[in-house]
């Protein structure tokens, strides 16, 4: 608390100005007192606030804030015909989208690198996890199944998107209800009832928890859109509720010894604890309010 | 047709040049994931059939038909920390966001003007904004929207005092229940006042749709598409941006089939919906600067 207390006074102008000529040597400043120039620990993830269920449009939905970066996904279900390779399964189709609007650094136009490489992040994990089986998504096998579109949209961009994104998406998977089908006997047509809508069944609860690496040596938790471009590598680690890992993503970058994985894998478990909570409370209370 | 289908979807982006040939035949987005090729609302085969709007008697959120009554609106500015300018604007339930980046240098250095700057206008609708999901691509709607937008903030931005700059406005919508447009109009200037570009006056947006003889201001989405009982003429609906200080409207859209008296009492009506949202507007502003501006203790 007093390192946090000795932060918060005026900054001398050589400091200040430091911040933009050389950001580099001012984050390193502070990296040296084991804090970092926000007032967080090295391990501490910034406040998170969730809210459920407030697109009305949508079958489901969640907006994440992790400090200042927004993430709102919104999930949509449609009806289609399950592929020949595969006629029990329905599909599960994100996309993560970085527009304009949430930082100066993207342009409008097709997706760039990033927006490309978070859609393929949350695929592979939606995939290889299987938080919600495609099995469950089938109505009638060969013939019609479900299509979850979970379409992730960032607000406001200051770093960590994959979590933010992991967090949205299996807070909006939770809110989302199906209505219920049924195929007429005669027509062969489906029949949807809007009104009767059952929930889903979400077997694995993923959290992801997001590092980057100072200098080859020092690990922050939960970098921000600074801390990120500084940063010589990234690392997220995807948990779920039995303590097991779920998915380990480190695009390149410096390397990294097992110990310090070890320490990553240990603090991403702590944070699927604290973050199911979070999503269980607000999940709590939607359903008493409604 | 050969359903190519999830075997792909995985591996796309690693199969590099190859995956080209086997997408020639399907135009689709191919920097996204995908999904299946064909895929349709459920509403389209509910068992209900579609609500039929009465084109008398009270409207379905209870206000009244042929009065002035807007929705409630709840305004918020300075959200996003990334933008210069940003605004939040809520009314029923239509939600939109908007961010403005700038004054900043051109990106198109060929048709810098040296004279006065350039405002570039954004509006996107999300997949999960409307009752049927939307796509990622930018349609003929979206492009018309941002163009009707750009058309009715130009005249209030003071762009000669932002030489060789330009100023971009993105609208985001959230959520579409109904008169999408003159809220985003209404939530763009919010967000330019709290970016500090200076405005000849701020732009207020209101919708109205005519129905028969009666008419409703700023309908909501089955009010806007939904099919009506009554007879096919004289039904219309019309958006006007208005700049209160200035008594001047600086954009009108309209569309459907009225008579030029439905049209001028429209449009008077429509400028009465704007002076109800002034105050509210007003007062989001002055609490936005006050926020921002140092307290009197520390001063």
């Amino acid at each position: 608390a007093s390192d946090v207390s000795v932060l918060w006074l005026p900054l001398p102008r050589s400091l200040l100005t430091c911040r933009t000529a050389e950001p580099l040597e001012y984050h390193r400043s502070f990296l040296k007192e084991n804090c970092r120039p926000d007032g967080r620990e090295l391990t501490e993830f910034r406040t998170t606030t969730l809210n459920i269920g407030s697109i009305s449009t949508a079958d489901g939905s969640a907006l994440v804030k992790l400090g200042n970066t927004t993430i709102i996904c919104g999930i949509k279900a449609e009806l289609a015909n399950p592929t020949v390779e595969a006629p029990g399964k329905g599909y599960i189709v994100p996309n993560v989208d970085l527009p304009p609007l949430c930082s100066s650094r993207f342009r409008p136009g097709p997706p760039g690198e990033e927006a490309q490489a978070a859609s393929q992040f949350i695929a592979d994990v939606i995939e290889s996890s299987e938080v919600i089986k495609t099995e469950d998504l089938s109505i009638d096998r060969g013939k019609l199944c479900w299509v979850l579109y979970c379409d992730l949209m960032c607000l406001d961009y200051d770093g960590n998107i994959l979590d933010a994104c992991v967090i949205a998406l299996l807070a909006a998977l939770k809110n989302t209800r199906l209505p219920e089908v049924t195929i007429n006997k005669e027509t062969s047509a489906p029949e949807v009832n809007l009104e009767k809508r059952r929930e889903l069944q979400i077997h694995k609860h993923l959290v992801s928890a997001s590092f980057c690496i100072f200098d080859d040596s020092i690990l922050i938790a939960d970098p921000t859109a600074e801390e990120e471009t500084l940063s010589t590598a990234h690392l997220t680690v995807v948990t779920d509720e039995d303590d097991r890992l779920c998915s380990v993503h480190k695009p390149g970058g410096t390397s990294l010894s097992g110990e310090r994985l070890q320490e990553c894998i240990s603090r991403a478990t702590t944070r699927q604890r604290e973050i199911q909570k979070l999503i269980d409370k607000v999940a709590h209370s939607v359903k008493k309010a409604q | 047709m050969i359903n190519t289908g999830p075997i792909f979807q995985g591996k796309r982006f690693r199969a590099g040049p190859v995956a080209w040939v086997i997408y020639f035949n399907m135009p689709t987005d191919t920097k996204r994931v995908r999904g299946p090729e064909v895929s349709q609302s459920p509403s389209l085969f509910s068992c209900d059939p579609a609500a039929v709007l009465p084109s008398k008697g009270p409207r379905a959120d209870g206000r009244r038909r042929d009065q002035v009554d807007v929705r409630p609106v709840f305004v918020r500015c300075g959200l996003v920390s990334q933008a210069k300018g940003s605004a939040y604007l809520e009314a029923g339930n239509t939600k939109l966001m908007c961010c403005v980046y700038g004054p900043r240098e051109t990106d198109r250095k060929d048709e810098t003007d040296m004279k006065c700057g350039r405002l570039t206008t954004d509006m996107r609708f999300a997949p999960f904004s409307c009752p049927e999901r939307g796509s990622w691509i930018q349609g003929s709607q979206d492009k018309d929207f941002s163009l009707m937008l750009h058309e009715s903030l130009q005249p209030a931005i003071c762009l000669h005092k932002y030489p060789r700059s330009q100023i971009e406005v993105s609208v985001m919508v959230l959520e579409n229940s109904g008169s999408v447009l003159a809220h985003a109009v209404t939530c763009a200037s919010l967000a330019l006042a709290d970016a500090g570009i200076e405005m000849y006056d701020l732009v207020l947006g209101c919708s109205m749709r005519q129905d028969g003889t009666s008419y409703v201001v700023d309908p909501s989405y089955m009010e806007e598409n939904g099919c009506s009982s009554g007879s096919c003429e004289n039904q219309g609906g019309l958006t006007v941006a208005f700049l209160p200080s200035l008594n001047q409207i600086s954009g009108l859209q309209s569309d459907g089939d009225m008579t030029e008296e439905t049209l001028t009492a429209g449009v008077r009506t429509c400028i009465e919906g704007c002076y109800k949202l002034y105050p509210v507007i007003q007062r989001a502003l002055t609490k936005a600067v006050c926020k921002a501006a140092p307290s009197q203790s520390e001063s």
